[in-house]
């Protein structure tokens, strides 16, 4: 619920209509065509208008957020600033979303990508099955993964899933040879508490191929995304994580002797 | 009443002496607002005189104004000897400006509402009151049908050799003359005496700074200040004619050179600081003359006095790091200082690594534009490609706004001479759609290219004009003395005295020409969405209406140069960058005297640039200005990718020497986390590697900037790189703060 990018939530293209951008030229309007529209081209807006995407919006108002592409599209991008990688010692990151709900195009992607010699990283909530990561893992030089919560029935009660696949996967994780950076998104009401932290970081206390921890402290900056999708946002409300409780936070997990950063 | 503490041997440190400086700076930052309403130039440390003062310049022609030799030298005498002197007692060095004598030669005296009236706002202007004499009304029609800016009359932009003069000394300079003067008999007396006068104008001057060192010690009770307004005198007293002996007079030799070239013409070339300043700082240190934090206290002093463009490390002629101590130290004073500042580190393969950190360190940590950075590999391959051996081209350094320059051995026009490749477009489109019955995208470029030609070969002409007569309208009697050539042959820079004249012409406007050239190939030729007079009827009507809107959005979401590599807009702009270079390039088979050598840079004319095109097929509306030099127009990608945008501007470099700059603006909160440091010093690296040349940073966040915009007193100290020049904010029009808050927002263009 406080993701930042709900787009990626249904796998799929979708449609979104952003009102301030739309210059009124009509072509949007529902016409005789649209009897014969498929379901992923129409959309109502907040004000109940019917909109018909016919790929003509040219102000943005009334756009599919998402495209369909294929491995060599993302090599073809990315490959432009290979020299940025080499010199930083960076690569490309697959993230989401959940890039395993991707499985097939990420494990495609990620082998076309090292096969360009290009570093490669995953980030994931380590909620698949274990021998789907594990083929994965020849491929990738870094993995990135979020243990938001220790306490199971808490972690059901804000994601809507247990934590024990999580858990799981993360302690196989740390038995292999890919470094790992471990995330905490600190969310208020559910996790924003020192006890929380410092249980995180004694779990992960001896991980032999962490590089570090780090604390991303919640902000409502993807409210308006979930306003121009059409979806509730439940953290409206929610207050923004201070700096002070960040630097707790911080201090209790490095405490259990975790180099832990705030992002 | 206020409380004035007077300070004690504990708190009379430089860093309280600086600050009590950077106050007077801000002070006059704020005069300057007040009373001249800003400036869309750099921020040179000029002085405002004051509100009762006044002087008339001396004409020498019928036409009202002052010209040559004699004009010259006489108005120059006649400002040093009138203007205002300045000496601050917590100083380390005296002197100051107050005047551009380039700058007074339309109005009939100086601090009149007139003076500045053409001057104040537009930049660049009034320096070129061209000598009537001479007419160029044959090149005029080209200069308004392709707004070029041509550079007739323009003045200074190239650096001398500031250790001839260290090692010459103002009595070393006259003898010099005197002894070229015999040689030459009466064939250039007017040259010799002119230049003659001009030195002795300038140490009369240091003379009447040295009498107001003298009236402060009269009347100063404070002990502190006392010394320090006694070491003042002697430095100056020695340096009116001596060598220079230590670091502090070398520092005030230098100071007075700057600003005599600054009050002349503001000329803001500096040099190689570090290795101009290394063997005053090593004599003074093994003698246990100085300290390091009096040698930063000396060298923060002359970046505050005026924000010359100084270039510390890069490779020596055989490649061997120059860093030194002194690179340093250079580094340490731009901290004391924390002003505008135009320091540039060459970044080149042996580049001493803890220099390079400790740039983009400070870079991050004041937010201020400086230092700069420039690209030694492009720079040096450049110029070999234009024919010049790697130790000549090593030799040629980051010295103004976007320009190289060999010290005291070229004549360029750097920065001065621009094309409006833009209005080249506009008069090939108009062309194409009043003649052609079947207009087509090979129809416009063959148009284009014709009408570049004119423009690139009226430019040449105009510049060999400028060098034929030039003297006769403003001799560079300061410049002159430090540059091998004018004082040993008699003859003025512009006149044949200098080694060689790579003359610089630019292209502006870059990303205008190829967005178009791209939106047209891809919604009239290719998808057919649009035919040539539809858009023509569009761009003619500014794109009104809700049509108008929508098709001028169609437009504008075709593919752009920066959007990805080898699209159709990085495609035409290589296109167009190569032909663009080609025809400068062709011009030296037209003067094989010259070496005409391309640049892609718009400087402040941006706005200028843009109010004289209309609206064109790239979805821009009329008179909006330009893209910023080579940069790709603000919203080229809806993430304003720095990686794309900069291997845009690497692929159009044009590739002999010249710069096309990249000019960024980040976000200060990405240097938050630990090992970011390392990674934007990666990311310079890389920069270069992709073969960009100079690259300029600006860190602000968007909240400041749109706040500061609003409400510039409240930021006084907020300070902008502009293109290559800094500047404070608040100074600037609001046009151009608009120009600025626009680049920095370019990143939520969705």
């Amino acid at each position: 619920m406080w993701c930042h990018n709900p787009e990626t939530h249904l796998g799929e293209p979708q449609l979104q209509f952003t009102a301030s951008k739309c210059i009124g030229c009509g072509r949007c309007k529902p016409d005789a065509d649209t009897l014969d529209a498929e379901p992923d081209e129409l959309l109502t807006d907040p004000s109940g208008q019917l909109r018909h995407y016919r790929g003509t919006c040219q102000s943005g108002a009334l756009r599919k957020i998402g495209r369909l592409v294929s491995p060599e599209d993302v090599l073809r991008e990315v490959i432009q600033d290979r020299r940025f990688y080499e010199n930083s010692e960076g690569g490309v990151t697959l993230s989401g979303g959940e890039i395993t709900t991707q499985f097939e195009f990420a494990r495609e992607t990620l082998a076309l990508l090292k096969a360009n010699g290009i570093h490669t990283a995953i980030e994931t909530n380590l909620t698949a099955r274990w021998d789907k990561l594990e083929i994965l893992l020849p491929l990738i030089d870094l993995t990135i993964f979020d243990i938001k919560c220790m306490d199971s029935a808490v972690h059901q009660a804000w994601t809507g899933i247990p934590n024990s696949t999580i858990l799981s996967n993360a302690k196989r994780m740390s038995e292999q040879r890919t470094p790992i950076i471990v995330r905490t998104p600190v969310i208020p009401g559910f996790n924003a508490e020192q006890e929380a932290m410092r249980t995180i970081a004694a779990f992960i206390r001896d991980f032999k191929n962490l590089v570090y921890y780090e604390l991303l402290a919640f902000n409502p900056l993807g409210a308006d995304k979930y306003k121009v999708l059409g979806i509730p946002y439940r953290m409206e409300n929610a207050p923004v994580v201070g700096e002070e409780t960040m630097r707790l936070l911080q201090q209790a997990a490095a405490a259990e002797g975790v180099e832990t950063r705030i992002a | 009443m206020e409380t004035i503490a007077i300070p004690t041997e504990s708190t009379f440190t430089y860093e309280y002496r600086m600050r009590r400086l950077m106050e007077k700076k801000m002070a006059v930052t704020r005069e300057k607002i007040d009373r001249e309403g800003g400036m869309d130039e750099g921020d040179y440390g000029r002085h405002v005189a004051p509100a009762d003062f006044t002087w008339r310049f001396i004409p020498n022609h019928s036409a009202g104004s002052f010209y040559g030799y004699t004009g010259w030298v006489k108005n120059f005498e006649s400002l040093l000897a009138s203007q205002p002197v300045y000496v601050n007692p917590y100083d380390a060095l005296a002197g100051q400006t107050f005047f551009y004598l380039s700058k007074m030669k339309g109005s009939t005296s100086a601090n009149s509402p007139e003076a500045d009236a053409v001057a104040a706002r537009v930049p660049g202007a009034a320096s070129c009151i061209w000598n009537p004499d001479f007419n160029y009304d044959h090149l005029k029609p080209f200069h308004e049908k392709y707004n070029i800016v041509h550079g007739i009359g323009n003045d200074a932009h190239y650096a001398c050799d500031l250790k001839m003069g260290l090692e010459l000394g103002w009595d070393g300079i006259l003898q010099k003359l005197e002894r070229c003067r015999k040689e030459y008999g009466r064939d250039r007396t007017l040259f010799y005496e002119s230049e003659i006068r001009t030195v002795q104008a300038i140490q009369m001057w240091i003379c009447r700074t040295i009498a107001e060192i003298d009236r402060q010690l009269a009347i100063e009770t404070d002990e502190h200040l006392i010394a320090n307004l006694r070491e003042m005198k002697t430095v100056n007293e020695w340096v009116v004619g001596g060598v220079a002996r230590t670091l502090r007079e070398a520092c005030q030799w230098l100071a007075w050179f700057v600003l005599a070239k600054r009050t002349y013409n503001r000329c803001g070339a500096g040099g190689q600081l570090d290795e101009l300043l290394r063997p005053y700082y090593e004599r003074d240190i093994a003698a246990g003359r100085t300290t390091d934090a009096e040698a930063v206290f000396n060298i923060a002093c002359l970046l505050l006095m005026d924000a010359q463009y100084y270039q510390v490390s890069g490779p020596d002629v055989d490649g061997k790091d120059m860093t030194s101590k002194v690179s340093h130290l250079i580094l340490d004073a731009a901290e004391l200082m924390d002003g505008p500042c135009n320091v540039t580190i060459r970044v080149h393969d042996g580049l001493d690594p803890a220099i390079f950190r400790r740039g983009v360190e400070l870079l991050f940590k004041y937010k201020k534009g400086w230092p700069r950075f420039s690209g030694d590999k492009a720079l040096v391959e450049g110029f070999m490609r234009a024919g010049y051996p790697a130790s000549l081209a090593r030799m040629r350094i980051a010295v103004g706004c976007n320009w190289m320059s060999l010290p005291g051995l070229e004549y360029t026009l750097n920065d001065l001479v621009k094309i409006n490749l833009a209005k080249v477009f506009e008069v090939a489109w108009n062309e194409m759609l009043s003649e052609a019955s079947n207009p087509g995208l090979e129809e416009l470029w063959a148009r284009f290219s014709h009408h570049l030609l004119i423009a690139v070969d009226k430019t040449a002409d105009g510049n060999h004009f400028h060098l034929c007569h030039q003297a006769f309208n403003e001799p560079e009697l300061v410049t002159n003395l430090l540059c091998h050539g004018p004082v040993e042959k008699g003859l003025d820079m512009t006149a044949g005295g200098a080694e060689y004249y790579n003359l610089a012409i630019d292209g502006a406007g870059i990303a205008v020409v190829a967005d178009s050239f791209a939106a047209l190939q891809q919604r009239v030729v290719e998808e057919l969405k649009l035919s040539w007079r539809e858009v023509d009827e569009y761009i003619k009507n500014n794109f009104s209406g809700v049509e108008g809107e929508y098709v001028r959005l169609m437009l504008s979401n075709s593919e752009r140069y920066g959007q990805s590599t080898g699209n159709r807009g990085e495609r035409w702009a290589v296109r167009v960058s190569r032909e663009f270079s080609q025809h400068v390039r062709n011009q030296n088979k037209r003067y094989p005297e010259y070496d005409f050598i391309p640049g892609l840079f718009s400087w402040a004319n941006t706005i200028q640039f843009g109010q004289a095109v209309g609206a064109t097929p790239n979805g821009r509306r009329a008179y909006e200005p330009i893209n910023h030099g080579a940069n790709p127009l603000p919203g080229f990608r809806s993430d304003s990718a720095v990686t794309a945008m900069v291997n845009a501007i690497a692929a159009v470099q044009p590739g002999y020497g010249n710069t096309a700059p990249v000019q960024l603006e980040l976000d200060p909160g990405i240097a938050d986390s630990p090992d970011a440091i390392g990674k934007i010093q990666a990311l310079i690296q890389t920069i270069f590697d992709e073969g960009c040349t100079l690259l300029n940073i600006n860190l602000i966040d968007e909240d400041r900037i749109l706040e500061a915009h609003e409400d510039p007193s409240r930021f006084p100290d907020l300070v902008v790189r502009v293109t290559g020049f800094t500047s404070y904010f608040a100074m600037l029009s609001p046009q151009f703060r608009q120009l600025i808050v626009d680049r920095i927002l370019s990143k939520r263009h969705v």
